[in-house]
């Protein structure tokens, strides 16, 4: 029963990071249409740049704050440069993102290496504690979980309370409308693109803490945001948050109870929900 | 541009109309040369011959991606898994001591039913979600293959020892290997020429122009869809064939986000929708991986680049340019009937379509 | 069933004769919003029938529910006595329903003649064949030829969809619709953004349609509806206000209050109306 309750913790640690990333991804398709590829290229970046910052500064936070400026710097880079070329074409602008995808995870070769890296947690995050019912648990975790919920909490409250939120939201609602209220959409995606970027950049900072840098990491991070956003719901924020949750803990009960066949474990939800609800279990626009 | 004249269809003079029918026969010497040239790699063997094989097989996964992309619409990110898939589908059997030719039948089998049942996913969803759907499958069969150690041998893969014979051929040997290889090439062109020239393949193009009016016209589009996906997927599964008994060893590298994105890459950059425009990203993109790695180092971030560029500055891909430039040539609508389907490109780019057409129901089809 | 006065029309029976379509009580909401609201007519087998309605009556709407390309929130469809309600698109086009579109919706990207070669391989199993080349199915072809050719597009096969003429899209359209034989045709603005001239020739092209086909066609213009219908419906805010003949309608003052006043105006300017495009509702 504890080894039960310590996976479930672990799933929702993995749920806390994969919620980072694809709520990230869901939020610049649901205001621009923009399936970035590169999401997790950009993940594995700022895990790396978190991991550098920290190697220089010695300290831990300071190299998740850096990784996350430093992706929305980049991701306001990209949108200004390229992604603007190819306003509206869907499918351009999701190949271009691949296309990404080669050069960002070659430079990121180039500079760190292909041998896994992984983030060093500061002072009392790397001990451990001891749960009611005498399940010790590390405190790393915990704090992961505890920051994704922050996070979510704070996007919630950007999206729902606020008047950038309103904006936002009308966005993914009615582009046109928008625009007819005299709201600047060019720096509304622009800043949107930056933040789905930080989003992801902070992912990979904590991230890097439980699962290992290296190439292919982006890959496998960025399958596991699209089975989120798959299963939650292309563009729904309360989307990303379900299907992480869903996922998160079902990919972590497969490798921890059937390691061989944990990714049938991602494959149920993904089946399930393309045959019943194609639209994702929080999508709003049919198939 | 609409001033026709009643006749003017019925002979158009002078050496451009000779040209457009013409074309025909050209077409037919660049693919003689083309053979010709491929032959004398092969014949030759060594590095070189084994990359024009590794192209050639390259091609005919890119051909899968780029008849459902180019001519059906939905641009597949899970190629090179379907290709491992068929690989495995023989190194599996074969580790267990099958002979080469029953491990070809279990594969193709395999991959068959795995199409089929992966179909009836795919043909739920349009679009940004057909990808990302077709990447999530490539990624899980990565996954199944990396980590179902007992079955896939983990990250080391499979070694294949032995490759079949026919007759009085024996494909252990690397050059009548890599001959059989361009015979399976040949067909495969062949086939897709025959597919997309037929009222099948007539309908595939209606459904990528506007699925809803294909559907009003008495069509079950999603049959269409189902079946071509079917075909796409088996492309993967013969190359995966040859991949394995070319290589000898499979491996999950082969199933991974990259090579999916790279498969996709040769069927974008040499042009969507064109018989040939998959081959020659095919070759270009593997100039690159093989040769301009040889002399520098950072090839990947060249190819993304010019993958990149050719995105935007070229959507109809490599290929599709120069089709593009041959029509420009012979630029006359009378003489577009007497083409064969494989040298007209299918209208707009297959990348760009969706978007471009003013059509109210293109939001709704790509969710 | 041709009669004049529509809120009395008794709802339809599932198999009556001579019935080609039939609608009873048939609705469709959108988030709240009533696109079309309650709607009960029926169409006698060969006869026609117009449907007009300002802007935003639901008319588009209307056709997509027939169509089988929106599902109705309430009510039953009987398409030659079968009940339809929940029958695919490309099952109803199987039975005998043609369509066209306000926006149009020919196959970009292909030729005038790979558009109707498509259409006359629609009803028929050659349909699913990958092997022998479209142009090898000579009567397919043939019969393509022979429809474009009947309609005005004789030297325009193989242009490319995008390069017609406004009034050729249009006529390539209807030739669409027309190839798969159909019994009962839906015709949506046939005429709408036409130049008077290319209005002349839709008026021929429905003229000569074969009389035994059953019509149904949204028209804003009266001129193209005389001579064309026999009978006229009007819709309003999504509800059938009224049915009658194209002089009673012409007369009703109640129409004429809601429609045609400001209407005819309007329509000699503007033409296509984008707001009651392709079944979308009014986003509030």
């Amino acid at each position: 029963m504890n080894q039960f309750i310590v996976q479930t913790l672990n799933g929702l640690t993995l749920a806390g990071i994969m919620f980072l990333v694809s709520s990230g991804f869901t939020l610049v398709f649901g205001v621009m249409r923009i399936t970035n590829l590169a999401h997790g290229a950009i993940y594995l970046l700022g895990g790396y740049i978190a991991y550098s910052t920290i190697q220089l500064v010695g300290n831990f936070f300071v190299g998740v704050i850096v990784a996350g400026l430093a992706m929305a710097l980049l991701g306001i880079v990209l949108e200004r440069t390229l992604i603007k070329r190819m306003r509206g074409q869907v499918m351009a602008e999701l190949l271009a993102t691949l296309g990404l995808v080669y050069v960002m995870n070659d430079l990121a070769l180039a500079v760190w290496g292909g041998d896994p890296l992984s983030l060093r947690l500061p002072g009392v995050l790397r001990e451990s504690t001891t749960l009611p019912g005498g399940i010790i648990y590390p405190n790393g975790r915990m704090f992961i979980l505890f920051l994704a919920v922050v996070i979510g909490l704070a996007l919630y409250f950007l999206l729902r309370r606020t008047r950038v939120g309103a904006i936002v939201r009308a966005g993914v609602d009615n582009k046109a409308m928008v625009s007819a209220m005299g709201i600047n959409v060019r720096l509304v995606f622009t800043m949107v693109f930056a933040l789905g970027a930080l989003l992801a950049g902070v992912g990979g900072a904590l991230g890097g803490t439980v699962l290992s840098l290296a190439p292919n990491a982006d890959a496998e991070i960025l399958t596991f945001a699209l089975i989120v956003v798959i299963v939650g719901g292309l563009g729904s924020f309360e989307g990303a948050v379900l299907g992480s949750l869903i996922v998160g803990l079902l990919s972590n009960y497969g490798q921890a109870y059937f390691p061989a066949l944990a990714y049938f474990a991602l494959f149920a939800p993904l089946v399930l929900v393309l045959l019943v609800r194609p639209q994702g279990l929080l999508g709003r626009t049919a198939a | 541009m609409s001033t026709h004249t009643p006749g003017a269809g019925a002979g158009v003079a002078g050496w451009q109309g000779l040209l457009a029918r013409q074309q025909r026969w050209l077409m037919l010497l660049i693919g003689l040369v083309f053979l010709l040239i491929v032959s004398s790699y092969l014949y030759r063997g060594g590095f070189y011959g084994q990359l024009v094989t590794q192209m050639l097989i390259f091609a005919i996964a890119a051909m899968g991606v780029g008849f459902l992309g180019g001519y059906g619409g939905m641009v597949s990110l899970g190629q090179a898994s379907f290709l491992g898939l068929g690989a495995y589908g023989v190194a599996v059997p074969m580790s267990d001591g099958a002979d080469p030719w029953t491990a070809i039948v279990i594969s193709l089998v395999v991959t068959l039913a795995v199409a089929l049942l992966t179909g009836l996913l795919a043909v739920r969803v349009r679009g940004i979600s057909f990808v990302i759907m077709t990447l999530a499958l490539g990624q899980i069969l990565f996954g199944l293959a990396s980590s179902w150690v007992d079955l896939s041998g983990g990250d080391n893969g499979l070694i294949i020892p032995v490759a079949p014979t026919l007759g009085p051929l024996d494909l252990n040997d690397p050059i009548v290997l890599s001959f059989t290889v361009l015979v399976v090439f040949v067909l495969a062109v062949l086939a897709l020429r025959t597919f997309v020239a037929s009222p099948f393949g007539l309908a595939l193009r209606g459904i990528k122009s506007n699925e809803q009016r294909l559907k009003t016209l008495g069509y079950a589009t999603r049959l269409h869809l189902y079946i071509s996906w079917v075909i796409s997927v088996m492309f993967a599964g013969v190359a995966g064939i040859l991949f394995v008994f070319t290589n000898g060893l499979i491996t999950p590298t082969a199933l991974d986000f990259g090579h999916n994105g790279i498969v996709t890459l040769m069927a974008v950059i040499g042009g969507l929708g064109t018989l040939w425009g998959p081959t020659v990203g095919a070759i270009v993109i593997m100039l690159f991986q093989n040769y301009l790695s040889l002399y520098f180092e950072r090839w990947a971030t060249v190819m993304g680049i010019v993958f990149v560029a050719v995105v935007i500055f070229a959507p109809e891909g490599l290929w599709g340019l120069v089709t593009k430039f041959a029509r420009r040539l012979t630029r006359q609508k009378a003489a577009r009937g007497q083409l064969g389907i494989n040298e007209v490109p299918v209208g707009d780019a297959g990348a760009e379509t969706e978007s471009e057409l003013p059509d109210p129901t293109t939001e709704k089809v790509q969710q | 069933m041709t009669t004049s006065t529509a809120s009395a029309v008794p709802p339809a029976p599932a198999a009556a004769d001579g019935i080609a379509l039939s609608v009873d009580d048939l609705g469709r909401h959108f988030a709240g919003v009533k696109a079309v609201e309650g709607v009960t007519l029926s169409v006698a087998s060969g006869s026609r029938l117009g449907i007009i309605g300002p802007n935003g009556a639901g008319k588009t709407t209307f056709f997509n529910m027939l169509s089988g390309e929106l599902k109705p929130t309430s009510g039953r469809i009987h398409l030659f006595g079968r009940d339809v309600t929940s029958l695919a698109s490309h099952k109803r086009v199987a039975l005998g329903l043609g369509r066209t579109y306000q926006i149009t919706r020919v196959l970009r990207g292909m030729t005038v003649l790979e558009n109707l070669a498509v259409a006359t391989h629609g009803l028929s199993g050659s349909k699913l064949d990958l092997l022998r080349p479209w142009r090898r199915y000579s009567a397919k072809v043939e019969e393509a030829e022979a429809l474009g050719a009947s309609f005005g597009l004789r030297h325009r096969l193989n242009a490319y969809a995008e390069e017609l003429s406004h009034g050729e899209v249009r006529q390539l359209e209807v030739c669409l619709a027309l190839a798969l034989k159909p019994k009962i045709l839906l015709l949506d603005e046939p005429a709408a953004g036409l130049s008077p001239a290319e209005r002349v020739d839709i008026r021929n092209l429905l003229n000569g349609l074969p009389k035994e086909l059953t019509l149904v066609m949204i028209e804003h213009d009266m001129d193209v509806l005389r001579g064309a219908v026999d009978d006229i419906a009007v819709l309003h805010l999504g509800e059938l206000v009224t049915r009658g003949s194209v002089a009673e309608i012409q007369r009703n003052e109640l129409v004429r209050e809601l429609y045609l006043g400001k209407r005819r105006q309007i329509d000699r300017t503007a033409g296509a109306d984008p707001a009651d495009s392709d079944g979308k509702a009014p986003h509030a």
